[in-house]
Formats: structure tokens, C-alpha cells, sequence
């Protein structure tokens, strides 16, 4: 049988790809004949699975698209067209207003991907969310097939690969006095970055020990935000928040190694794979309540239930100095990964997609 | 209890809630030039950015005519581009000519040279 995912872009490093790719591995593991087709094809991709989209072979009713729906597009329209079963797997798309101070091509995509989210709304015979919070988000947008909520694919074995020596002794340089904070994702207004230099404002003016502020992501698309990130941390006098701009997989994997907290302050995470990330290098997790993230950390990690700084940088404080709350922490960490697995998670994925394929054809 | 717990209840013995007042908003911060939610635009003019359609054209004479003279202005830079460019190649190509012909001189030399050289061992 054929089962073909089909995406926007494919691109190198983010959680929508790397599922992608995550899924072509269980795909073909299970013996199905299978390919990613994208519109957009990032250059440093190197897998014969992968093809630009306009190359999908002439379809069967019997083959099965899987849609990664995460973006506005044309292809969104272009799905509804296609003479096969098709379902979706949904990643969220974050609201356009977040960005419509920073990047009017991003707000206008975003927007025209929620209104498109609405209109494929009986395209698909079952889907697959990321978390319940998206699977909750497509039912209030009218969706009636079967959906179920599958984790993102996450193969950890990834991360046991080296990390960058140079990022490591950097980090490491004056480890007995500063501690290492870091953030990872891409700079992007929803994820509030400004709200973490925040709290290095209120951590400096309550507590003596030194902690550097990393914030670890690509700005490509919203340097304006940056710039604006950049400006907010000159004016508050904080020599302690670095912006890492894009780095390598082994880099990122460094500064996870050299991390004492994981701060993430983001206000719309469809799923939130840094935070499983960071429990994976034993990175204990402080996060904003908001959207889908309280779902994956379950009850391990530390949840903010207010952003006022002051209480953050206390909460921040004491979750890097306390060790037996540390250990607490990290140990509760340790449990929640287990149910993210990649066995697990690729085991519940086929065995769904196995039940959906099973159903009658719409 | 557990982490969250003695955290919460660290924190609030703590009572740091609403102590620190960041001196600067974030929302409010402005980068010169930098147009965000907060800059006030005319209602008319929100209309003009928010309209795909729109298309640009000058209004009233003198507008009409500084269009028409800067659109000759360009079509004038356009043409001595494009003469300056076709000149260049000409250029090109007789310095290419030049080169082969300069080639083609130096071996009739070097065949003159020889045959002297021959002449003069036969005398």
C-alpha cells in the first residue's frame, strides 16, 4: 500500500519536518511503500524519500495522503483535490496577530491558514493531532471525522550524538558562578521571548548569584522582532541575555548539556517539543501554563501560573539552587519522557493509522 | 507535596509577586521608523495599506507631469544604459580581434625570424 505524506515546506531542524521524517522511518519500517512530497524542499535535505510536490505520482482511491497541516498555503486548497483517502495530521497554526507588528507575509499566511484549516473541515477521513489541545481546536472548528491525539514523533537516539566541544567549553568556562538558562526556539513573538528577558531584568535586581540568559533559535523572517528583543535587553542594562541566531544540531545539543533550567515563556505551542528536549538532557523545565504546553509536561516540571517576572525569577531561583527540588524535578522529567517514546509513540501512530486505513472510505 | 507544591509555597513566602516593576514596556517600545500596534494611523489610511487592489497612479496635473518626467527620465537612463552596453560589447569583441591579430603578427614574425636565420646560414 501507499502512504504519502505531503507538507508544505520540509525544512532542516523543525518539529514539523522532523516528525515528517520520523514518520517516513516507521512508514517504511512497517513495510509501506512511501515518500514526503513538499512544495518547498530546504537545500540541505538529503533523502530520496523526499520530492517537490509537483512530482506526486497520479493517485489511486486506495492510496492514503497524510497532511501536515501547520501553515496557510496553496496546497491547502490543492489537498481537497486529490483522488485518494486522505488524512491530517495537525500541528496547530500559531494566530496571525502575534505577528502582524513583525512580519506582514507570516501574519497574512498565518491568517489564511486558520481560514483554510476552517474550510477543509469535511476534506478528511480521520486525522491525527499533536496534542488534545489541537485535537479540541479542529472539533471547535467544525470537524466531525474520527481524530485522535498522537504525540509528535520525537527519535531521542539523536540527541546521544556529540555535541559541539566549542559551545561546551564556552559554556563551561565560568561554570562554578554562572548557571546556564536557556530557551529553544525559533525568535518569534508567540513564543515571548521579550517575557524571559523580563525575568533576567527581575532575577538581577532580587538575587546575587549570576545567570546567563540563552536564548537559543533561528530569527530568520523576524528580525524586526530581534532587533526590538535586542533593543528591550540594551535598555535594561542586561549583559547576561545572549542570542544564539541559527545553529548546528550539535551546538544546540551543547548548550542543552550545559543548561542548569529550561525557561520557556510562550504563550501558543501546539505541542512544544524543546520542553521534551530539555527533559531529555535532564534540563529541569519552568513553563508559562498556555495552550498545549502543560499537556506534554503532564505533572513533571514546574508550571507558571502568571508571568509577573518577579514571581518567575523566584520560582527560576529556587528551581536552580534548591537540589532536592532539582532532583524531584529531574526525576519526574525522567518518568513523563517515558510516555513520549519513540516505540511508544511510532507503535500508537501505526496501530491508528492501521484502524483509520481499516474504516471504509469516505 | 511535591516540587510544584513546596515551589508554590516557597515563592509565596517569598512575596516577591508585583516587587519589580520593569521600567520599560516591551509593547510600548518603539524602534525608529518601526510602525506596531500601538502607532495611531488614519482610518483612511489603513484602508490604503489593507487594500490588495490598490494601484498607484498620480493625481492632478503637476502630479501627472512630474510622473511623465521622471518616466522619461528613467526610459532616457534605460536607453544610455542600453547604448552604454552595446558599446561595451563592441569593445569587447575588437579587443578580442586585436588579440587574435596580435597572436596571428607574432608568428609571421617568428616565421620571418627563421627564415632569415636559415638565409643567412646558407650564405
Amino acid at each position: 500500500m501507499r502512504v504519502f505524506q505531503v507538507l508544505v515546506t520540509l525544512s532542516f531542524g523543525d518539529a514539523v519536518s522532523n516528525d515528517c521524517f520520523a514518520i517516513k522511518q516507521v512508514l517504511l519500517d512497517a513495510g509501506y511503500t512511501t515518500a514526503i512530497y513538499a512544495e518547498n524542499i530546504d537545500k540541505r535535505v538529503k533523502d530520496s524519500h523526499v520530492k517537490k510536490y509537483n512530482s506526486l505520482p497520479k493517485l489511486k482511491a486506495s492510496d492514503v495522503v497524510l497532511y501536515h497541516l501547520s501553515t496557510g498555503s496553496e496546497m491547502n486548497s490543492k489537498i481537497m483535490d486529490l483522488p485518494c483517502r486522505k488524512f491530517v495530521i495537525y500541528h496547530n497554526i500559531t494566530p496571525s496577530q502575534f505577528f502582524t507588528s513583525y512580519n506582514g507575509t507570516t501574519a497574512r499566511l498565518c491568517a489564511m491558514g486558520h481560514d483554510e484549516t476552517l474550510k477543509l473541515k469535511d476534506t478528511f477521513e480521520a486525522g491525527f493531532c499533536d496534542s488534545q489541545f489541537n485535537l479540541d481546536q479542529l472539533r471547535s472548528y467544525g470537524y466531525t471525522c474520527p481524530l485522535v491525539v498522537r504525540p509528535v514523533l520525537i527519535p531521542f537516539e539523536d540527541y546521544k550524538k556529540k555535541p559541539d566541544q566549542e559551545v561546551i567549553e564556552k559554556m563551561n568556562e565560568d561554570k562554578d558562578t554562572v548557571k546556564n538558562v536557556i530557551f529553544v526556539g525559533r525568535i518569534a513573538p508567540n513564543k515571548c521571548q521579550q517575557d524571559i528577558i523580563s525575568v533576567a531584568y527581575a532575577y538581577k535586581k532580587l538575587y546575587d548569584d549570576k545567570v546567563r540568559f540563552i536564548l537559543v533559535g533561528s530569527s530568520n523572517g523576524t528580525e524586526k522582532y530581534q532587533n526590538k528583543l535586542e533593543f528591550y535587553s540594551q535598555l535594561l542594562e542586561l549583559d547576561n541575555v545572549e542570542f544564539t541566531g541559527q545553529i548546528s544540531f550539535p551546538a544546540i545539543l551543547a548548550y542543552y548539556k550545559t543548561a542548569s533550567a529550561f525557561l520557556c515563556l510562550s504563550e501558543h505551542e501546539g505541542f512544544c517539543v524543546p520542553v521534551l528536549e530539555a527533559m531529555c538532557f535532564d534540563v529541569p523545565v519552568l513553563a508559562y501554563n498556555s495552550t498545549a504546553v502543560p499537556e506534554t509536561m503532564g505533572d513533571s516540571g514546574i508550571i507558571l501560573e502568571d508571568k509577573d517576572p518577579a514571581t518567575a525569577a523566584a520560582y527560576l531561583h529556587e528551581l536552580l539552587l534548591n537540589e532536592s527540588i532539582r532532583k524531584e524535578v529531574i526525576d519526574g522529567q525522567r518518568e513523563r519522557l517515558k510516555r513520549f517514546s519513540y516505540e511508544t509513540v511510532s507503535k500508537e501512530f501505526l496501530k491508528t493509522l492501521e484502524e483509520f486505513i481499516k474504516r471504509e472510505a469516505k | 507535596m511535591n516540587a510544584r507544591d513546596i515551589l508554590k509555597q516557597k515563592t509565596a513566602e517569598a512575596a516577591v509577586k508585583n516587587t519589580i516593576q520593569i521600567p520599560f514596556s516591551f509593547t510600548h517600545l518603539k524602534l525608529s521608523g518601526q510602525i506596531d500596534t500601538n502607532t495611531h494611523i488614519e482610518e483612511e489610511n489603513m484602508n490604503i495599506i489593507t487594500d490588495n487592489e490598490l494601484e498607484l497612479k498620480p493625481r492632478g496635473i503637476l502630479a501627472k507631469l512630474s510622473s511623465l518626467f521622471i518616466g522619461f527620465f528613467v526610459f532616457r537612463i534605460f536607453q544610455q544604459q542600453k547604448s552604454i552596453n552595446s558599446a561595451y560589447r563592441t569593445v569587447c569583441i575588437e579587443s578580442e580581434k586585436l588579440v587574435l591579430e596580435e597572436e596571428t603578427l607574432r608568428k609571421r614574425i617568428q616565421d620571418a625570424e627563421m627564415r632569415i636565420v636559415k638565409l643567412e646560414s646558407a650564405r
